[in-house]
């Protein structure tokens, strides 16, 4: 096949023998972010600047956080996200939030943009907690909270 | 082999609408096919309201940016729909999805189709192939699509490192194989 639409892009199309990825318009870049993973998004960002520009782009990023992630930035202070883009927000959330005291973490999985949540033992309510005839606290190497 | 594309129901005598490509090849389509394409409709409308041609057959729509070999694979896609774009819900059923997106071609392929179905407004299409595209590239790194695409990178070195970083957080704890 051997049409030439090239005209369309702006760019030149890199080399000559490869197929024109190059040429690919940034909105059509960004369309086909949609059915990529976070993770493959950035990665894909060093490819050239057309890639570049479409995996900074809210529409690409707000389709990967979940549809309650606002919830979630309530939990920090609104000067660390009040300017963020949608990629920055995804970036800041990907990293565990911890709240309640430091009692409980919420974070998003980077590949499926999922919410995730760790409740430490003392942010449970458990019948009888203060009964040492029932319940004992040994710490443990796992424990992080 | 004729571009005329046939009518896979006879009986119905839907009007047809002619499509010529930037080979000037003559496209003779349904209506109803080329309405899928908004840049199309949006001709035809004009057209219409214009009262420069008369409804029907008559009126021939240049496609200065598709060329024939392209837009003959759009039709025939066309054609295949409606088959949905949303997304799988199980395994099986996202990788017969694949094998079906796999049938359009190399990614050169994709690429040429992308564009025209972009040109031509053709949502649907676009969804499709896009996703077909997204395919060749998932999981693969940059230096692979650049060879495998011929993509010259367009950044110098310095703003090479700064972008690594810049996307560092996306890939910490993720192990390297």
């Amino acid at each position: 096949m051997g049409a030439s639409l090239s005209n369309l892009a702006d760019g030149s199309s890199g080399l000559d023998s490869g197929p024109g990825l190059g040429d690919i318009p940034e909105s059509c870049v960004a369309c086909v972010f949609l059915y990529l993973t976070p993770p493959e998004i950035c990665n894909l960002a060093r490819l050239n600047r057309a890639f570049r520009g479409a995996a900074s782009s809210d529409s690409v990023w707000e389709s990967k956080l979940p549809a309650n992630y606002q919830d979630l930035l309530d939990l920090l202070p609104p000067e660390r996200y009040k300017s963020l883009s949608k990629k920055d927000i995804f970036a800041l959330l990907s990293r565990p939030v911890p709240f309640h005291d430091g009692t409980k973490e919420v974070w998003l999985d980077r590949v499926t943009g999922r919410v995730c949540m760790a409740i430490s033992a003392r942010g449970l309510a458990i019948t009888g907690i203060e009964d040492r005839r029932y319940w004992t606290w040994i710490p443990t190497e796992e424990s992080r909270l | 082999m004729s571009n005329t594309s046939e009518n896979p129901n006879p009986s119905s005598s839907s009007a047809k609408i002619t499509l010529k490509t930037s080979d000037n090849e003559l496209f003779e389509v349904e209506e109803a096919v080329a309405m899928k394409f908004c840049t199309v409709k949006q001709y035809f409308e004009d057209e219409k309201d214009n009262d420069v041609a008369a409804r029907g057959s008559s009126t021939v729509i240049p496609l200065p940016n598709v060329h024939s070999a392209v837009l003959a694979r759009l039709i025939s896609y066309c054609k295949k729909l409606p088959q949905s774009n949303a997304v799988a819900d199980n395994h099986e059923e996202e990788e017969t999805k694949k094998k079906e997106r796999k049938q359009y071609g190399t990614p050169g392929d994709l690429v040429d189709l992308i564009s025209a179905a972009n040109y031509l407004d053709f949502k649907e299409g676009l969804e499709f192939f896009n996703q077909a595209l997204a395919d060749h590239i998932q999981n693969k790194s940059v230096e692979y699509v650049r060879k495998f695409f011929g993509i010259k990178g367009d950044f110098e070195p310095h703003e090479e490192e700064k972008y690594r970083e810049e996307y560092a957080w996306a890939f910490e704890g993720v192990d390297e194989d």
